[in-house]
């Protein structure tokens, strides 16, 4: 497993991966689209041999934000199924949502969710604190309702603060542990 | 162009002059019908109007008109055929039509009669890039930067074709050059800015000179809001530097924000020195694991770098983990390891006893968390089991041992008769075994038990192709697609561009002997990847004003391997394949063949036969057809083509220059030979 920010190489995979998993499909253009203009937002999991995307978000800042605040959109997201429960599609978002704040400034982000989808309902509101905004009905193709959510993005924490408060000795522990360890026979280290 | 006489074909009156300004100005805003009125009525009075009849010409292609268009640009290029403006028409034509060669040209003689047009040159200079003709491209945005060098998208674009080109020094000195003019300084929200800055940082890093790209990071760093990116480079500049306490730092700080990266990993390795010093790497992964308990990255790699009873247990370790939480890629995450045997069956031994234990924990009664201790933090549930011998079923599937993963996936099956993974890892066992059948039956009985998930759908609909059920899995794919289109979804999925589909069908239709339809498939793989490299043409421009030129880089080289991809390759191969084939065995011998050695009755009977499955075949043409203008769904005429092996080297063309592929395009090429010799052609005829 290995989590990654999206690559223009990756976009068939991507691609191959929604149409695999959702019924919301885009040509490649698309996707190319996302990538030249937010390079940053979208990111994505591949299996172990690290070759074949078994999930992504791909997303985007609102061009014309009607609200006039900056945000992001989650465009699509989704895992395959053989590669459920390993918290793929929570770190992938999280991911997203960092850059979207950082590299675009969002203020919050906006997704929209299948009313029926109680596994992706559940992410998002219970394991990335997301709110339910609105009801849109008939949003989507099928004439399905989505829950349109927000997830207001001032709230995140400066994660190399955090790292920089309490990592450094830690590291320097577990360097140090290393030296030890290394002392003995293993001298044909070479740096 | 004032200080030149009007040649008397392009003369126009005051008002008509200027009603020829408004059509330029209408067609540049889109609005093409009001063009053509204004063009009109200029026509009516010269109607020989060169310029007139091209732009004419050039908004007709735009409403639908092509080839009417096409004749009065040709009519307009004839009356006048110094004007720049009806080169510029024909060239603008060409391009719509993909043929970006004609187009140059076009637009080179255009600029010969008035040089330096900013317009033209523009154009030029994307249909340059997307030829990669950079000289022409570098020379091109070097005369359009003197023009309006104002304008930071042309320092950029000529820094890009720079790069491209691999002379990051110029690239270097453009860059800094429109930097040191900049009067105001950029806003703290341009991310402009901030990429180019980004990339101005690469091209010093392109150039080798490591120290100096580092320092002009940190110059930088503040004005950059790309904050991994600046980590990213950092670490990775550090570590080039040597300067590994530093590296180690920022690489921990990566892994931090991101504990699944691989990448991050492999730099801490290099920066703490512990790659080639196993016991070292191992307490390096211990303490990230302990740090980062959601990292799976740090709990797998040391299963690919320990052995012998160290790997035992790191791998008991991680299985149990996985089995107890009930995670379905628990086999997929340790399939890497299945390449080497000493672990395989170290691993065949843990589940088993794993199992053991698991079973013996539930007969007692007692939660269990299945390696027989009791340490009470196991998150172990009563499907620890089911999971557990849903693995020992894909571990003997993959070990080739059908019979031992059919009886783990019946136990599976029957003690959660509604889980679908089962259903999915029996499907793949009778695959396996060969039973095609029975293993799209099986898909599509775990598909009926999540009807609202389109990954099992796509699985059954796939494995109904696997077992040439065409209507099946035509049926089936299209319980989640677009289906107001012909051909159900399959005129969906192809619009989509779903490749996986059309080159299953393809191969499907190739085992049924069905030609046609199987090139059809096959063309329509080219045809998207074709169109994935023409994708590449509204981001020349678009990159450069948006200053995402590193991506627009990366875009440039992958759009340059993309036939090389197995996307791309499988559908290729399969094609030339049956070209050759078809070469070898030409229609009238195909006949004769099945015909041979039959009696006249048995003949007559055959022939019946074809003639009722033709029928058949016409009546499911509406299946068949995939877009509406399709006028040969069947493929007939790409089956019944007179030259296979030049349709086999429009697939193989794109795989010229690559290794793996050679063979393949001697295979052609030997027989292309063979037929340009006379006597040959008179004995294949």
């Amino acid at each position: 497993m290995n989590i990654r920010q999206a690559t223009v190489a990756d976009i068939p995979g991507m691609q191959n991966a929604n149409l695999m998993n959702l019924p919301e499909n885009y040509v490649l253009r698309y996707y190319l689209y996302h990538a030249l203009t937010w390079p940053q937002a979208s990111y994505v999991a591949t299996d172990a041999s690290g070759t074949k995307i078994v999930g992504y978000v791909l997303a985007k800042m609102e061009e014309d934000p009607a609200d006039g605040i900056p945000h992001g959109h989650v465009t699509s997201l989704s895992v395959m199924r053989t590669y459920r429960r390993m918290g793929l599609a929570g770190k992938l978002m999280e991911l997203s949502l960092r850059s979207m704040y950082e590299c675009y400034g969002a203020q919050y982000v906006s997704l929209h969710v299948r009313r029926s989808n109680r596994a992706a309902l559940h992410l998002y509101r219970d394991t990335l604190k997301f709110d339910v905004k609105d009801i849109e009905k008939a949003y989507y193709g099928d004439g399905e309702d989505a829950y349109a959510m927000n997830k207001d993005l001032n709230k995140l924490e400066d994660v190399d603060a955090i790292f920089d408060a309490e990592d450094d000795d830690l590291l320097i522990e577990a360097v140090q542990n290393l030296n030890i360890s290394a002392s003995g026979k293993l001298i044909s280290d070479t740096a | 162009m004032s200080a030149r006489q009007v040649p008397k074909q392009r003369y126009l009156a005051p008002k008509e002059a200027a009603s020829f300004r408004q059509v330029l100005k209408l067609y540049e805003t889109h609005q093409y019908k009001k063009a053509i009125k204004v063009a009109d009525t200029i026509l009516k009075k010269y109607p020989e109007h060169g310029e007139t009849l091209a732009m004419k010409g050039l908004i007709l292609t735009f409403l639908d008109q092509r080839s009417e268009g096409h004749e009065l640009i040709k009519l307009g290029l004839k009356n006048d055929i110094s004007s720049f403006i009806c080169w510029h028409v024909y060239g603008l034509f060409h391009r719509t039509e993909k043929n970006f060669d004609e187009a140059a040209k076009c637009y080179m003689r255009a600029l010969k009669f008035d040089p330096g047009n900013g317009n033209i040159l523009r154009d030029l200079s994307l249909l340059q890039m997307q030829m990669r003709n950079f000289d022409g491209f570098v020379t091109s945005r070097k005369q359009i930067l003197s023009q309006r060098p104002e304008i930071r998208q042309n320092w950029t674009a000529l820094a890009v074709g720079y790069g491209m080109m691999a002379n990051y020094d110029l690239a270097e000195s453009i860059l800094q050059k429109y930097e040191d003019a900049m009067t105001e300084p950029a806003k703290p929200d341009d991310t402009e800015h901030s990429e180019l800055l980004l990339f101005k940082n690469w091209v010093i890093y392109q150039r080798g000179d490591i120290q100096r790209a580092l320092d002009d990071l940190e110059k930088i760093s503040a004005f950059v809001l790309d904050k991994l990116c600046v980590l990213e480079y950092r670490a990775k500049y550090l570590l080039e530097l040597g300067r590994l306490e530093d590296a180690a730092k920022v690489y921990r700080k990566l892994i931090n924000r991101n504990p699944d990266s691989k990448e991050y990993f492999v730099g801490l390795e290099k920066a703490t020195g512990v790659t080639d010093n196993i016991p070292r790497r191992k307490v390096l992964y211990n303490e990230l694991a302990k740090k980062f308990k959601r990292s799976d990255v740090a709990k797998s790699t040391p299963l690919y770098f320990l052995e012998g009873d160290e790997f035992q247990a790191a791998m008991s370790d991680y299985l149990t983990g996985l089995l107890s939480r009930g995670v379905p890629s628990a086999y997929v995450n340790m399939k890497p390891h299945y390449a080497n045997e000493v672990k395989v069956k170290a691993i065949e031994d843990f589940v088993l006893k794993y199992l053991s234990t698991v079973i013996a924990d539930s007969s007692n009664g007692s939660p269990s968390n299945g390696n027989g201790t009791t340490n009470g933090t196991s998150e172990n549930t009563p499907s620890t089991y089911l999971w557990t011998v849903l693995y020992l079923a894909q571990h003997y599937s993959k070990i080739g041992d059908q019979t031992k993963a059919t009886q783990y996936i019946e136990k599976a099956i029957e003690h959660t008769p509604t889980l679908v993974e089962a259903y999915m890892v029996k499907a793949k066992i009778q695959k396996r075994s060969g039973d095609l059948q029975a293993a799209c039956e099986t898909m599509n009985q775990g598909r009926e038990l999540d009807l609202q998930d389109r990954f099992v759908n796509s699985k059954a609909g796939k494995y109904y192709l696997l077992a040439n059920k065409n209507e099946q899995a035509v049926n089936t794919i299209s319980l989640f697609t677009k289906n107001d289109g012909p051909g159900k979804g399959v005129g969906d999925l192809h619009e989509m561009q779903c490749l996986w589909f059309i080159t299953e069908q393809g191969e499907m239709f190739a085992r049924q002997g069905k030609i046609g339809l199987a090139l059809k498939r096959f063309h329509s793989v080219k045809k998207i990847v074709d169109d994935w490299w023409n994708d590449q043409f509204d981001f020349h421009q678009y990159a450069t004003r948006q200053g995402t030129v590193r991506t627009y880089i990366d875009l440039l080289k992958w759009e340059d391997s993309l036939h090389s991809w197995s996307f791309y390759t499988r559908g290729a191969e399969d094609a030339i394949k049956m070209y050759i084939s078809l070469y070898d065995t030409p229609k009238s011998a195909r006949a004769a063949a099945e015909l041979e050695g039959l009696s006249e009755e048995e003949r007559k009977r055959v022939i019946k036969k074809m003639k009722r499955d033709r029928a058949k075949e016409n009546k499911k043409l509406e299946i068949e057809k995939v877009s509406e203008k399709d006028d040969d769904p069947l493929g007939k005429n790409l089956e019944n083509t007179a030259n296979p092996l030049e349709d086999a080297m429009v697939f193989w063309k794109p795989l010229s220059g690559l290794k793996e592929w050679e063979s393949l395009g001697e295979e052609i090429k030997k027989r292309m030979d063979v037929a340009k010799e006379p006597e040959k052609v008179v004995a294949t005829a």
